[in-house]
């Protein structure tokens, strides 16, 4: 699955990012590599942008960027 | 500034890193006292601040550097950072981090041991990781880094004088070994990879070989022995290179974050009250209600608290003109020299002090308690759909106030291409000193519609500076991605005492910085206005009167030919009300009251205009160049070339647009 199509709380283990590589250099920095646990938090009214924890921390994402990044859902809290 | 007599003493550079949101220009200040130097970076325009610091005997040069996560990328931010590292090479670098969040700090302070820095770690907001239940075992963290690591709490200058000491041992010391976080494989293989690379083996080789590797950056190598690397590595070690080096910094931060971090209380302590904050403000329901009232709020709190200050400060140069001039007496032009030009031109820019210095106090406190970042998550559907960022919508709702402070708080935008479009933005707003052109043409022209036509001004601004964000995003940066992807900050309390300090420092670098090119184009449009000596200020026979004869051909096919909308045009560029006291001048021959000008102008200008051509002449008024202070604005936050483009650009906007209304309109009326 991709990030975008996780649930409001749901977590999910990345898997790969297929962004180009100035989005992904921006992506790898905020601490979303492959192996990170990520939740999603919040999803802003109009249906984007998706906020999530991402090693302690908050970021958000559009959809089109949730969208390059390759996870596979997980039980919750083991964090990354 | 504090350069004068220390020559002598050598002084040693630091740089001063750390993510955003670290409190880093905190400590920064309280390191230097904000004894600030201000200059750009080589290059680009992001401001560089230098401070200086003297302790036992030893004089420091501190570089404020941009905030970044880290040092790959190919943003300006992160490149001026690594330039900064590689070619000014300082004697240490101090990175500031957030204790409550130390694994992702990590990288940052990994990525510069991978450069071979010399590195101080100051472990900032100490006391808020301690209230959210977060120790931090220094002492490992320190030998597994092998570097100082100093505690502190910028906002009440904690730890500012062991941070000192530790800088004068650290810059003594050779740089520490760099940590393993590769298997030997991998370090014999980018050593193999840089004696392909002009700069060969020095310090840092291996960090900018992974960073050539991984293709964040352009490699200094042939592509097909760029290509022929990236392949091998991709065999060998399984991944492409740049997800191999991302995955094991990520992983070494986390194994020490891990073995350094205890938690006496569940993680989730540090959040819980951002997520309850969260759950009012970016609630579903309540969000944009909530973002609308504290726009309200903002734009009440430096518009309707800092308009009666602007006025007494423009009664205060206006007087003060008044007097000097008087006490001149003659030769004329030399009264009007000083009073008009020269303490007109000093007014104009102190003018908008009260509103900057309000501006940044309410600015620097929303950024800080984190609100700001709410905002942009809220509103950044609306602003993506014209390729800005979330963050862009601020600057230009304040621009429907002045122009000015809707330029300066585009800094809140990180992303170059980001803050440069906005900037051309928000000159489209309109502006509350257009009010008094508007007010005075709809009265004479368009009495019954008053609010359908200043609605559809502002409606026709805000659609103009948009669509020119899209237009000229498009053509001037058409590859360029700009991606949201933002940190939302935990929810702090602002110190009280940095706001201030930010909020007069700032205003202090606007004086200075754009101040010259207001008081600049103020004396030359007197001189334009008044010489040659002895004519009428704007007259006809004026300089002014003269370029406005030559240009005014120019707007014959927008309706508005006569010179004398010419030239109030260009007086226009000082201040836009300006416009009705030189119609008023102009047409009436003498000066007209403000109050007065209605009445007085109207048979004036009904002889001049017709509704159609008064409403292209609004348009002009709308869209053509910012003033003359926006323009110093412009040139503070983005330089030169963009300001001087964004004046040339918004000049045809303004002539295109209210020629295309005429000739459209008149082939219907």
């Amino acid at each position: 699955m991709k990030l975008h199509q996780l649930k409001i709380g749901q977590s999910a283990k990345i898997v790969a990012i297929n962004a180009s590589p100035a989005l992904r250099a921006r992506l790898f920095s905020m601490g979303l590599v492959p192996e990170t646990v990520v939740k999603l938090l919040t999803v802003a009214p109009p249906g984007e942008p998706l906020e999530f924890e991402v090693r302690g921390t908050r970021v958000s994402l559009r959809r089109d960027e949730a969208k390059t990044i390759l996870a596979e859902p997980v039980k919750e809290n083991k964090n990354g | 500034m504090a350069n004068a007599k220390q020559s002598t003493t050598e002084t040693l550079l630091i740089g001063v890193a750390g993510n955003p949101n670290t409190g880093k220009t905190t400590l920064f200040n309280a390191l230097t006292g904000m004894r600030l130097k201000t200059g750009n970076w080589p290059g680009v325009t992001v401001e560089r601040i230098e401070g200086r610091l003297t302790h036992k005997d030893k004089t420091l040069t501190l570089v404020d550097l941009p905030g970044i996560y880290g040092l790959t990328a190919d943003s300006e931010d992160e490149r001026i950072a690594r330039d900064f590292l590689l070619h000014e090479q300082p004697s240490a670098v101090l990175v500031v981090a957030d204790s409550t969040n130390l694994e992702r700090n990590l990288y940052l302070v990994l990525m510069l041991l991978e450069m071979e820095q010399k590195v101080v770690l100051a472990l900032n907001m100490w006391d808020e990781a301690q209230k959210a239940g977060i120790r931090i075992d220094t002492e490992t963290l320190s030998g597994l880094l092998g570097v100082e690591v100093v505690p502190t709490v910028a906002t009440r200058k904690e730890g500012v004088e062991k941070l000192k000491d530790a800088l004068i041992r650290t810059i003594e010391k050779p740089p520490p070994k760099t940590p393993d976080v590769y298997p030997k494989e991998v370090t014999q293989f980018l050593d193999g990879f840089c004696e392909t690379l002009p700069e060969g083996a020095g310090a840092g080789a291996r960090f900018m070989a992974s960073l050539y590797l991984g293709g964040d950056i352009e490699a200094p190598v042939e592509k097909t022995t760029l290509t022929r690397y990236q392949e091998e590595f991709k065999k060998r070690f399984g991944k492409e290179a740049a997800v191999y080096f991302a995955e094991h910094r990520f992983s070494w931060c986390h194994g020490v974050a891990s073995e350094v971090v205890k938690s006496v209380l569940p993680p989730s302590a540090r959040f819980a009250l951002t997520d309850k904050l969260d759950s009012i403000f970016i609630n579903r329901l309540l969000g944009i209600p909530i973002l609308a009232g504290v726009l309200y709020f903002v734009f009440w709190f430096i518009f309707t608290l800092g308009d009666p200050l602007v006025s007494y400060v423009d009664d205060f140069f206006s007087w003060l003109g008044g007097v000097v001039s008087e006490a001149v007496g003659s030769p004329q032009w030399l009264a009007s020299l000083l009073g008009d030009g020269i303490i007109g031109g000093v007014g104009a820019v102190l003018v908008f002090v009260p509103l900057l210095i309000l501006l940044y106090l309410i600015f620097s406190a929303l950024e800080d308690c984190g609100y700001l970042a709410r905002g942009a998550f809220l509103i950044d559907r609306i602003m993506h759909f014209f390729k800005l960022h979330g963050r862009s919508f601020i600057p230009m709702f304040l621009g429907f106030g002045c122009s000015i402070p809707g330029i300066l708080a585009t800094r809140t935008l990180t992303n170059r291409r980001d803050r440069l479009l906005t900037i051309l933005a928000v000159p489209f707003a309109s502006c509350s000193a257009r009010l008094p052109v508007y007010a005075l043409f709809i009265a004479a022209f368009f009495p019954n519609h008053k609010a359908t036509v200043l609605f559809a001004l502002y409606a026709i601004g805000i659609v103009m500076g948009l669509l020119s964000a899209l237009l000229i995003g498009r053509l001037l940066f058409p590859r360029e991605e700009a991606p949201l992807v933002m940190e939302l900050p935990p929810y702090r309390l602002p110190s009280p005492r940095v706001v201030f300090a930010t909020a007069w420092q700032r205003t202090l670098i606007f004086v200075k910085k754009a101040g010259t090119i207001i008081l600049g184009v103020t004396v030359l449009i007197w001189a334009l206005a008044s010489l040659p000596p002895g004519v009428e200020y704007a007259s006809e026979k004026s300089l002014a009167g003269r370029l406005g004869k030559a240009v005014a051909p120019v707007f014959e096919p927008a309706g508005f030919g006569s010179w004398q909308a010419s030239v109030a045009l260009l007086t226009g560029i000082l201040a836009k009300e300006a416009v009705v006291s030189t119609m008023g001048v102009l047409y009436t021959g003498e000066e007209v009251e403000e109050e007065e000008a209605e009445e007085e102008l109207t048979p004036h200008l009904h002889r001049h205009f017709t509704p159609l051509s008064a409403f292209a002449f609004l348009l002009m008024t709308l869209l053509y160049i910012p003033c003359v202070a926006a323009v110093g604005a412009i040139r503070r936050e983005a330089g030169w070339r963009w300001a001087i483009f964004t004046a040339v650009y918004t000049l045809f906007v303004g002539w295109l647009v209210a020629t295309l209304f005429y000739q459209i309109a008149s082939l219907f009326a």
